[in-house]
């Protein structure tokens, strides 16, 4: 077996990205969450046992001066921008796989430099050079910058996670047998951190026995797929040092791409994005039509004065329409901040350069995604075009105490209409303090104003102790005034009394006017507000 | 050998692959409402292309009470003119949130008749269900007509809070209520005691249900004639 077909790849890899990104110190604990678990993590946080998938509370419990930071992938990809600015200036074709790691062929820039080692070492000085200089990070909080050539992205991909360990670049020797041996003393959980592969099979694997790559390599290959499918093979292939290709990966055939040239130059970012959801939503369904997903997508916009923006785009799992909006928009933005723009956009366009067949998601017969989901997704675009995109709105799940607080509705355009995901997902934060059910049916955003009187017609007001003046005996919202029949409260909330600038402190009440309306009260610094009706 | 699959991909499109495995054409011709509204409705569905609309002091949550049952089926909703609408009761009522899409009014610049017909239109076009809130009051009458003609061709349903411009098939009001759990001072809101009546064209005569609407959940159950207080109390939540 010659190693032709495996490239020679180098992957520059940061660890912890968030964590830099959110601007840790030396020595500062920080920890970046997302969905209430820990996502990256600093050094000095690892050191007082804060772990990645730890839930907030308990990485809190272990290291309560803990920074919280939350998981904003699109800041990240920003600040990614400089990395991948820099080192494209040293290597052709660098490919962004997520932020945070980057991906480029090692053969050709290796002869430029006199060798891998000498390449590697000069990468990993610009790049840390480039963080330092244009945004005074400091890599202290997380270790060092990991960057590994070895034979295909998964081996490469170790090589730069053991080099960040190491502190100096690791240079694998190429070959199939040379990668094997590399492999062979890692353990099998490296296929999930690393190749994507799911945790369960992992986890299958340990159960077995089968501890370390090398021993999962010495099995026949025909065994491995008997008894574990195809994922078994393909984490057999990777094991023996193979092609980390999943099957059915091939160049796409020419005249794939999809561009939109503008006659009058863009300069809102916004509105490229809506192109950009055009031409994404065209390439895949082009490309489903033939039963085929993108996993590598070069994105291109060019302005009027020939200034350029070109990046590569790598997912293994497949570049859906809204991943690929996803990533012109953090590319746009880090183009946007760095200050190299002086004209609008005139060209966008989308390339994708390597597909494979798609052995994803089936449209469900029953269950999955249904024509009616087709048919909401492609209306939603037509109102968006009627409308325009702030007034298409989907609800999305915020968590809080407040009615308005704990969902908002988010322009429809930013969000992925058929993965409800993260959007709608519910954290088991509990939010002490917040009403218990039934919720208010009307909810008012802003709320409106009030105003509630004691029997004596003296405003009721609530002492920082939470204790009531008098009881309310009239409420009045605009211009109609109703009598109080039964009322509770008052219920107080601090919030974020540690942010000068967001912090709340208010009192709720629930109040039955005669009539039978139920309403929601809240009142701050003196103020009554009607935020909620039971309607 | 390209012909197979694009006719088994059309017969999908056109839903008779799913129509087949439901085992009830009749069944396409109507929206399955959530089971308490069998109390009112045989079956507890509803006809597509009807105009349903929610009045009285309930209208709000009768109206999420009627969008629970079709989104639960897959059904999409969208919400025009009803930017109040509160979410969180909405996804305790068992409407399916991640199906569900707004269109508001822009504030400085209100919509004219002729961009309602077109927005209405094109919600009528894409969603099984459409909402219809205060601000599309404003329509005129013919447009109405027009957009009603175009929704019973369609199958959707709209449900009208406010807005009776569009006249109505069936309505859902609220006659009385009562909310239950609140003191002088004390106690916190655990549901509201309605007695919902139905009336309209096909309806011969005004049919009465009496509910939680909503119940100590958030969610629409019948009323217990026995106990008559609210069947679920769930003031204890685990907390930080």
């Amino acid at each position: 077996m010659v190693a032709t077909s495996v490239p020679r790849l180098g992957v520059l890899w940061c660890p912890h990205w968030p964590v830099v990104v959110a601007g840790a110190q030396p020595h500062e604990p920080v920890a970046v969450f997302h969905a209430n678990r820990v996502v990256a993590h600093s050094v000095a946080a690892a050191a007082d046992g804060v772990a990645l998938g730890q839930r907030r509370r308990d990485a809190q419990a272990r290291c309560p001066q803990l920074r919280i930071e939350s998981f904003d992938p699109a800041r990240d990809a920003r600040a990614f921008d400089h990395v991948v600015e820099a080192v494209a200036h040293m290597v052709p074709r660098v490919e962004i796989t997520e932020p945070g790691t980057l991906t480029f062929l090692a053969r050709g820039p290796a002869r430029y430099f006199g060798g891998e080692a000498a390449m590697a070492r000069s990468v990993v000085r610009t790049a840390a050079q480039a963080l330092e200089s244009s945004m005074g990070w400091s890599l202290d909080a997380v270790g060092s910058l990991g960057l590994g050539v070895a034979d295909g992205r998964f081996a490469a991909g170790i090589a730069a996670r053991r080099s960040a360990a190491q502190g100096r670049a690791m240079v694998v020797p190429a070959g199939v047998a040379a990668t094997a041996t590399f492999l062979s003393g890692l353990p099998v959980q490296l296929l999930v951190e690393v190749a994507g592969v799911p945790a369960e099979f992992a986890h299958l694997l340990h159960r077995l026995g089968l501890h370390h790559l090398g021993v999962l390599a010495a099995l026949p290959e025909a065994d491995v797929l008997a008894r574990f499918g195809p994922m078994g093979a393909f984490a057999h292939r990777l094991a023996t040092g193979g092609d980390d290709r999943l099957p059915g990966t091939h160049d796409p055939p020419a005249g794939m791409q999809v561009q939109r040239v503008f006659e009058q130059p863009v300069h809102h970012s916004d509105a490229l994005v809506f192109v950009a959801r055009q031409l994404a939503e065209d390439l895949v369904a082009a490309l489903a039509a033939d039963g085929r997903v993108c996993t590598r997508l070069v994105v291109l916009a060019e302005t009027e004065h020939s200034e350029q923006s070109e990046r590569v785009w790598y997912r293994s799992s497949g570049l859906s329409a809204a991943a690929m909006v996803e990533r012109v928009r953090w590319q746009l933005d880090g183009w946007a901040q760095s200050d190299a723009l002086t004209a609008g956009v005139a060209l966008l366009r989308l390339d994708p350069v390597e597909v494979r067949s798609d052995d994803g998601v089936q449209l469900g017969l029953w269950g999955g995604r249904t024509q009616a989901d087709e048919w909401a997704v492609r209306a939603v675009a037509r109102l968006v075009a009627l409308a325009g995109e702030q007034q298409v709105l989907v609800p999305a799940a915020l968590g809080g105490r407040q009615p308005h607080d704990s969902h908002a509705w988010v322009p429809a355009i930013t969000a992925d209409l058929a993965e409800p995901g993260d959007r709608l997902a519910v954290s088991d934060a509990p939010w002490p303090g917040s009403l218990p059910t039934p919720s208010p049916a009307v909810v008012h955003t802003p709320a409106r104003e009030a105003t509630v009187l004691d029997p004596q017609g003296a405003p009721v007001r609530v002492s920082g102790r939470g204790v009531v003046s008098a009881a309310p005996a009239t409420v009045q919202v605009g211009a109609t005034k109703e009598d109080v029949q039964a009322w509770a409260g008052p219920w107080p909330v601090d919030e974020r009394w540690w942010d000068a600038g967001r912090a709340r402190r208010l009192a709720r009440f629930q109040v039955l006017t005669r009539s039978g309306r139920l309403l929601l009260l809240g009142v701050e610094r003196g103020q009554w507000w009607l935020a909620a009706e039971y309607r | 050998m390209a012909s197979a699959p694009t006719d088994l991909a059309d017969l999908a499109t056109r839903g008779l692959v799913a129509r087949a495995a439901s085992g009830a054409a009749a069944r396409e011709r109507t929206l399955p409402l959530l089971p308490v509204f069998a109390d009112l409705l045989p079956g507890a569905v509803v006809q597509r292309g009807s105009v349903v609309a929610c009045q009285g002091a309930a209208a709000v949550s009768l109206a999420m009470a009627l969008a629970a049952g079709p989104s639960q089926q897959g059904a999409w909703a969208a919400v025009v003119g009803l930017p109040v609408l509160g979410l969180a009761a909405a996804a305790e009522m068992g409407v399916v949130l991640h199906r569900v899409v707004a269109v508001v009014e822009p504030a400085e610049a209100p919509c004219s008749d002729s961009m309602w017909a077109d927005l209405l239109a094109a919600c009528i076009d894409g969603f099984d269900l459409v909402v219809l809130g205060p601000g599309t009051q404003q329509v005129r009458p013919a447009t109405a007509r027009r957009l009603v003609a175009r929704l019973q061709a369609r199958g959707a349903m709209a449900l009208t809070v406010g807005a009776p411009v569009f006249g109505a098939d069936l309505r859902f009001e609220a006659v009385t209520q009562a909310w239950a759990g609140l003191g002088q001072g004390h106690g916190v809101a655990q549901g509201r005691h309605v007695q919902v009546s139905l009336s309209g064209r096909r309806v011969p005569q005004a049919r009465h249900a009496e509910w939680w609407l909503p119940a100590a959940d958030g969610t629409v159950c019948p009323v217990e004639p026995a106990t008559q207080q609210p069947p679920v109390v769930v003031p204890l939540r685990r907390t930080g």
